[in-house]
């Protein structure tokens, strides 16, 4: 591959991170949903304003509570043994670490670290930084993002994200969140069983 | 899903770059240092912050330990004198509540029907836009009672700046709170009894103890510091009795449990003063010099309450009330403890009046290791109060006609909003509070919560979906107490001030904002000037004033240590021997009927005249004039009034005595009293969320006398129902002998239908896949049986007088 196309597939994967990262940060807006519109694929969107408002409901329901408790923490869905699913747990201040040892910080406080919006946001970032790398022909750099985006896949997203999507795609009364679950899911799955890392 | 699908996708995402860009959550830019890929927690300081529990109203002193900005563990905060460094089962799950996975961390508006469930989040502009849209027209419109505000636990600073400044400034007093389903009778004995109220049992320092129907050891209104003295008093022999339908831990741990027909406590106490005069054991010089009542007067009034008599009544033998009347008497000094087992009945209040003359019979009254009146600290802020004149709807009187309902009766304001004859409010407020669930007659409850036509618009301030939330309009998530700013002020057990504060273990979670600040957000914005910006200013301010804060050290200090009390202070007791300076007698006029003197007009009489209480200064005994038993909420005089005549001028016994309960008058063959209790786990409403807690007590079985299931072929672990006039719940059995044969008890705190997965079950266990569930049930709630009647007193809620029937399901 060139580096053309490199940092091509990079910036195509951040901005899938970056999708899912919205789509998990709060109710879809209407650019959202145009977005996902002309990408064709087959979702179901809601139209019009009282669309745009089931789609909140469903978003509060699934994310916010209340509703079947799903909770979009790693540390609610990651607790080992014995431990209680709450929120910041020991996973959380991991996350909150590993953020940091990528020179980046939480901005926005009113987000806990390892919420699914954040956790995608911080691979969005990664992958971003990575197709620079590749542009500027930095291969080490590269390397080592690409590093970093596989041990946070396996350690924390990538672990946690298919039990959440087990339940997100079970509570669902929309069909809209079930399938953008089941397509962040499948594109998390891909990126860890790709050797690039990537789709 | 393709490669190909996902490459359009993400083109398609790629373009959300250049539209409606979102400020990331994630600051900075990303920059691998070498060594980057070791994140392991290592080395880390742990941050000890003392501060304030408020799992329940005992608000005991602790320290959160934070590593790495993570709560990880609540202890007790040694330097207070009422805890020591002791905190309960609760106060330690507190980690569970300020990290509870169902935490609503968002303001939500409803849409669709009420109660349907259906939520969408709202920035907290949008919300208060709405809420202050509407508190400014009913303002503008010359209404602002219309606006109500209801509390559960609200207290120290919390409840200064929302009650003292906020809506004042605003102009409502229509302000409920819930006092009247905890101990408002006793409160109401004791205000017409001794004047303010909140009574000490000063354990550490009795000979004998006494227990009508409390349950110190597991739960009390001042429970650890209560329950440590306790204990410490049992491991030195100090003997405990203790009456009550169950056998409670506190039973279990007395020298004797005696058992009792529920409702008549009171004619064993009646029973008790009368063999004490019989035998002229009775200190006389306390009766003569404080009370209203002489000696004699006594002894004619208590004639017919003889030891035989109360056996009949209440099953205990008439043998065993006279040998403790004796024993009481005579090991000095001695505490008479009294709670809901005592006062949560028809005329309950009056119950407690009982408890109250016993303890003055034998002069117990104040003095160390006897019925304490409370001591707690003054905290004083530089700020000066609005100057206004709120008005209310009369709506925290009940439907009954109680004679001094003082703490209000709280758990029939539905039942006054449904009947409307005082108006209903338009803006419907409740903080902390959960008035669905805490109440008896759940359904009625949710049935007004839900009609819009009672209520228009009702707002939540929670940080939980309880079961009244999930039926209001507007949710306003408050931080939890771990995240909060509050002046403290807790009596003590040892009647010596003690200053504490709660301040912010860790920041608060999400978009929660503590409710004190929106209040100021809200007067802000309806162009009311309060004299603070924020309550951590407040808190600063009362640290900063006080003078005992303020010398030694103010702010600082306190965020350092938490508390301070005075090393070297002397309990407080006999405050009633005070004299009354001559200075303080100018101006004050003498009521020769009462001997009070009080600041009234030339020819008023003080008891009558509206809020006379307000003017007194002393009580003439002798030739002095003493500060005495100086009244608080009502007219009474500056003594100890065992003879009550603002109870006679309502038409009450101006005496404690004994009258049975209606209900328990018209039980049929085979009916049962149902009582409920508290368990050491948890508080009445508001820790099921606790998954620590819930862990440990999550199902709360009736429990019923072996011969009682017997007679009905119910066994240990059969599925029972329970009828009563209100409704009916499927249960199970907990055969036991450590209950009354006439009583089914059955505990209050679990039983949820909301408050998140651990308190509702609503989630699925297990939590780790592929693991058996560590429970999976989650009790039943008792309320659903329960009236919601009220004490013609105090308009105390009747917990224990509910009559039901039981069969096996």
């Amino acid at each position: 591959m060139t580096p053309e196309v490199e940092e091509e597939t990079a910036l195509s994967r951040a901005a899938l991170y970056g999708l899912f990262s919205r789509l998990y940060r709060e109710a879809p807006t209407a650019e959202i949903l145009d977005a996902l519109k002309a990408a064709d694929m087959e979702l179901d969107i809601p139209s019009g304003g009282q669309g745009m408002e089931e789609l909140a409901v469903e978003f509060t329901r699934l994310f916010l509570g209340p509703g079947p408790h799903i909770s979009p923490y790693e540390s609610v869905h990651a607790a080992a043994t014995g431990q209680p699913a709450l929120l910041w747990g020991p996973q959380t201040s991991a996350v909150r670490r590993f953020i940091e040892a990528m020179g980046l910080s939480i901005g926005d406080e009113t987000f806990i670290p390892d919420h699914v919006s954040v956790e995608f946001e911080l691979m969005q970032r990664l992958v971003e930084r990575e197709a620079r790398a590749r542009r500027e022909e930095d291969v080490a750099m590269a390397e080592e993002c690409l590093k970093a985006e596989r041990k946070f896949l396996s350690e924390h997203l990538g672990a946690w994200f298919p039990k959440f999507a087990g339940k997100v795609a079970g509570a669902a009364r929309l069909p809209f969140y079930r399938q953008v679950t089941d397509l962040a899911a499948d594109f998390l799955e891909k990126e860890e069983g790709d050797e690039r890392g990537g789709i | 899903m393709t490669r190909r699908s996902f490459f359009k996708l993400g083109a398609a995402a790629a373009t959300l770059a250049t539209i409606g860009v979102r400020k990331p959550i994630l600051a900075g830019a990303v920059e691998l240092k070498s060594g980057w890929a070791d994140v392991s927690l290592k080395g880390v300081a742990r941050t000890a912050v003392p501060s304030s529990c408020w799992q329940c109203v005992v608000r005991d002193g602790i320290i959160g330990y934070v590593e790495d900005g993570r709560l990880v563990k609540i202890e007790g905060n040694p330097n207070l004198l009422r805890t020591s460094g002791v905190i309960c089962a609760r106060g330690q799950a507190g980690v569970n509540q300020v990290y509870d996975p169902d935490r609503i961390l968002y303001p939500m508006r409803r849409v669709g029907a009420r109660g349907e469930g259906k939520w969408k989040r709202i920035t907290w502009d949008d919300a208060l836009d709405e809420l202050t849209a509407r508190l400014k027209k009913l303002r503008d419109d010359g209404t602002p009672e219309k606006f109500m505000f209801h509390y559960g636990r609200m207290k120290g600073s919390d409840s200064t700046i929302v009650t003292g400044f906020f809506l004042p400034a605003y102009g409502t007093k229509t302000i409920g709170n819930h006092t009247s389903i905890c101990e408002g009778g006793k409160w109401t004995a004791q205000e017409l009894t001794w004047g303010k109220h909140y009574d000490v049992f000063d354990v550490s320092r009795s000979k004998f103890i006494l227990n009508f129907g409390c349950n110190p050891l597991e739960a009390h209104t001042n429970h650890v510091p209560f329950a440590q003295r306790l204990a410490a008093a049992l491991g030195s022999g100090v003997p405990l009795v203790t009456f009550d339908v169950r056998l409670s831990n506190t039973a279990a741990k007395s020298r004797e449990w005696i058992p009792i027909k529920p409702g008549t406590d009171k004619a064993v106490i009646l029973a008790m003063c009368k063999v004490i005069l019989d035998e002229g054991l009775q200190d006389t010089a306390f009766i003569e010099t404080w009370t209203t009542a002489t000696v004699e007067q006594l002894k004619e009034h208590l004639k017919k309450y003889t030891p035989k008599w109360a056996e009949k009544v209440s099953g205990v033998p008439a043998s065993t009330i006279t040998r403790l009347a004796k024993e009481f008497a005579t090991t000095k000094p001695s505490v008479c403890v009294t709670y809901r087992g005592l006062v949560a009945h028809q005329e309950g209040a009056d119950g407690e009046r009982a408890s109250l003359m016993l303890e003055a019979l034998c002069g117990n009254i104040d003095v160390p290791g006897g019925r304490a009146r409370a001591v707690g600290p003054k905290w004083v802020n530089s700020y000066k109060k609005p100057d206004a004149k709120p008005k209310a709807l009369a709506l925290d009187h009940g439907i009954e006609h109680c004679a001094y309902p003082t703490h209000h009766v709280s758990h029939q304001i539905f039942k006054v909003i449904k009947e409307g004859k005082e108006g209903r409010p338009d803006v419907y407020m409740f903080y902390c509070h959960n008035p669905v669930y805490v109440n008896g007659e759940c359904q009625e409850n949710i049935d007004v919560m839900k009609d819009e036509t009672l209520l228009p618009f009702s707002v939540a301030v929670t940080p939980f979906m309880s079961e009244s939330a999930a039926l209001a309009d507007l949710i306003l998530p408050d931080v939890t107490y771990l995240e909060r700013w509050t002046l403290d002020d807790m009596a003590s057990h040892d009647q010596i001030s003690e200053w504490y504060i709660r301040q912010p273990i860790v920041k608060p979670l999400g978009e929660s904002r503590q409710f004190q600040d929106v209040c100021i957000d809200i007067a802000k914005r309806l162009g009311i000037d309060l004299p603070f910006n924020s309550s951590e200013e407040f808190i600063k301010d009362g640290c900063e004033n006080t003078p005992e804060i303020k010398a030694v050290g103010g702010f600082e200090y306190m965020k350092k240590y938490g508390a301070w009390y005075d090393k070297n202070a002397k309990g407080k007791y006999r405050k009633h021997e005070k004299e009354v300076k001559p200075e303080d007698l100018k101006d004050a006029i003498l009521d020769e009927k009462t001997g009070v003197w009080w600041k009234g007009k030339a020819g008023e009489d003080y008891t009558t005249t509206k809020d006379a209480f307000k003017k007194y200064v002393g009580q003439k005994i002798g030739d002095k004039v003493y500060v005495g038993f100086a009244p608080d909420a009502v007219n009474k005089s500056g003594k100890f009034e065992i003879y009550s005549t603002l109870l006679k001028m309502k038409g009450h016994e101006p005496m404690p005595s004994y009258e049975p309960i209606a209900e328990h008058e018209a039980m049929k063959e085979g009916e049962l009293h149902l009582t409920t209790f508290k368990v050491a786990f948890h508080t009445q409403s508001r820790t099921a969320n606790c998954k620590w807690l819930t862990e440990i007590y999550h199902d709360n079985p009736m429990w019923i006398n072996p011969k009682t299931a017997a007679a009905r072929g119910i066994a240990n672990g059969d599925k029972v129902r329970l009828k009563s006039p209100i409704g009916e719940i499927v249960t199970t059995a907990r055969v036991t002998e450590g209950i009354h044969p006439q009583v089914v008890a059955i505990s209050m705190s679990v039983g949820h239908w909301e408050y998140g997965r651990y308190a509702s079950g609503k989630e699925v266990f297990p939590e780790v896949e592929g693991e058996k569930p560590t429970w999976d049930t989650f009790g039943k709630h008792p309320n659903w049986l329960i009236a919601n009647k009220a004490d013609h007193i105090s308009g105390q809620m009747r917990w224990n007088d509910t009559v039901v029937t039981v069969e096996k399901a």
